[in-house]
């Protein structure tokens, strides 16, 4: 199967051809999915070249393990974006071990410091949950059009702005800026938020 | 240092511009608070993806079949107990058999005034009724 035929299937028939081992497949995938990963890595403040870097070893590790059988379901983005998660999360540990156990070592204490990570992760996940019920909120306010167009946007597919454009039979101008509008509006609240006063 | 602007960090976490200018990777790079800059813009994305997946999931698949069910339910309910043919209300059959339980008022003029004669037989009947009193 070419790539053309790809792009038209679900995600559902992607994944089966994926876990068949058809590599026209694996690229249809990487191509809907690695901004959904990378922007995950850049959420989490990995430098953009690393994030980059990261994407690329996601695929690689999920290509290996379903040539080595041991890849059962593809549930996508989930499954890559966890991933790219556990790959971040590991070297951000080994990292920050590392500048411990070297601050350590200066200060002449023990090289076996605490690892506060459980509770960094703890914390992250609380902000993300008020983070995504304030984009709730915000998109719930916008008008029932540019909610459409967002939806069409961002929904699971990749789908470029000239795509939404065709299927919605508007402008790429139109599309644009509808996303536009939401995302400035979320950022506002977003602003508003960590400065203290909740929209 | 000239910071990226707003346009460009956009751009970058839309993945519009799929080649990156050098000039902006380098200075990610070396610029803390663009790349802090470019980390909230890149939250902010990812959690309008995952919003807009929760709402093309919609409701789980068993509220989709259970609700429709249960309202299903409740109209065949409420349907026959408007439609189907009701059973008389029960009465006391004692009292229906027995003479003069009608309202008398509804016997026209006069109809609620009762003769003495009457009223002596009420007391024999109830005395026979009840002996005690």
């Amino acid at each position: 199967m070419d790539e053309g035929r790809c792009q038209q299937l679900s995600e559902t028939e992607l994944a089966a051809r994926a876990l068949a081992g058809s590599s026209p497949a694996w690229d249809e995938i990487v191509r809907r999915h690695s901004h959904r990963v990378l922007l995950m890595l850049l959420a989490r403040k990995v430098p953009w070249d690393a994030a980059h870097d990261l994407v690329q070893e996601v695929w690689l590790r999920l290509v290996r393990q379903q040539r080595e059988g041991r890849l059962k379901s593809l549930t996508l983005p989930g499954l890559a974006i966890a991933q790219a998660e556990w790959l971040a999360r590991e070297e951000d540990r080994t990292r920050r071990r590392r500048e411990r156990i070297a601050e350590a070592r200066v200060a002449g204490l023990s090289d076996d410091p605490v690892d506060t990570g459980q509770e960094a992760d703890l914390e992250e996940r609380a902000e993300r949950r008020e983070r995504m019920d304030l984009v709730r909120r915000q998109l719930a306010s916008c008008p029932p059009r540019a909610r459409q167009i967002f939806q069409a946007v961002y929904d699971a597919g990749g789908r470029s702005h000239a795509e939404v454009a065709r299927q919605l039979g508007i402008s790429v101008q139109r599309v644009r800026q509808a996303v536009c509008e939401v995302r400035s509006r979320i950022r506002v609240a977003l602003k508003e938020k960590e400065s203290g006063g909740e929209t | 240092m000239k910071h990226l602007s707003q346009e460009q960090l956009d751009a970058l976490v839309m993945g519009l511009g799929a080649d990156v200018d050098e000039s902006v990777r380098q200075h990610l790079a070396v610029c803390a608070e663009c790349a802090a800059r470019l980390a909230r813009e890149a939250e902010l994305e990812s959690a309008l993806y995952d919003v807009a997946g929760e709402s093309s999931r919609g409701v789980p698949w068993t509220w989709r079949f259970a609700l429709p069910a249960a309202a299903a339910v409740l109209i065949v309910v409420l349907a026959a107990q408007f439609l189907l043919p009701r059973k008389a209300p029960t009465t006391n059959p004692h009292l229906v058999q027995t003479a003069g339980v009608a309202d008398p008022c509804d016997l026209g003029p006069g109809g609620c005034v009762v003769p003495p004669e009457d009223i002596c037989r009420f007391v024999s009947v109830e005395k026979r009724a009840h002996p005690v009193l």
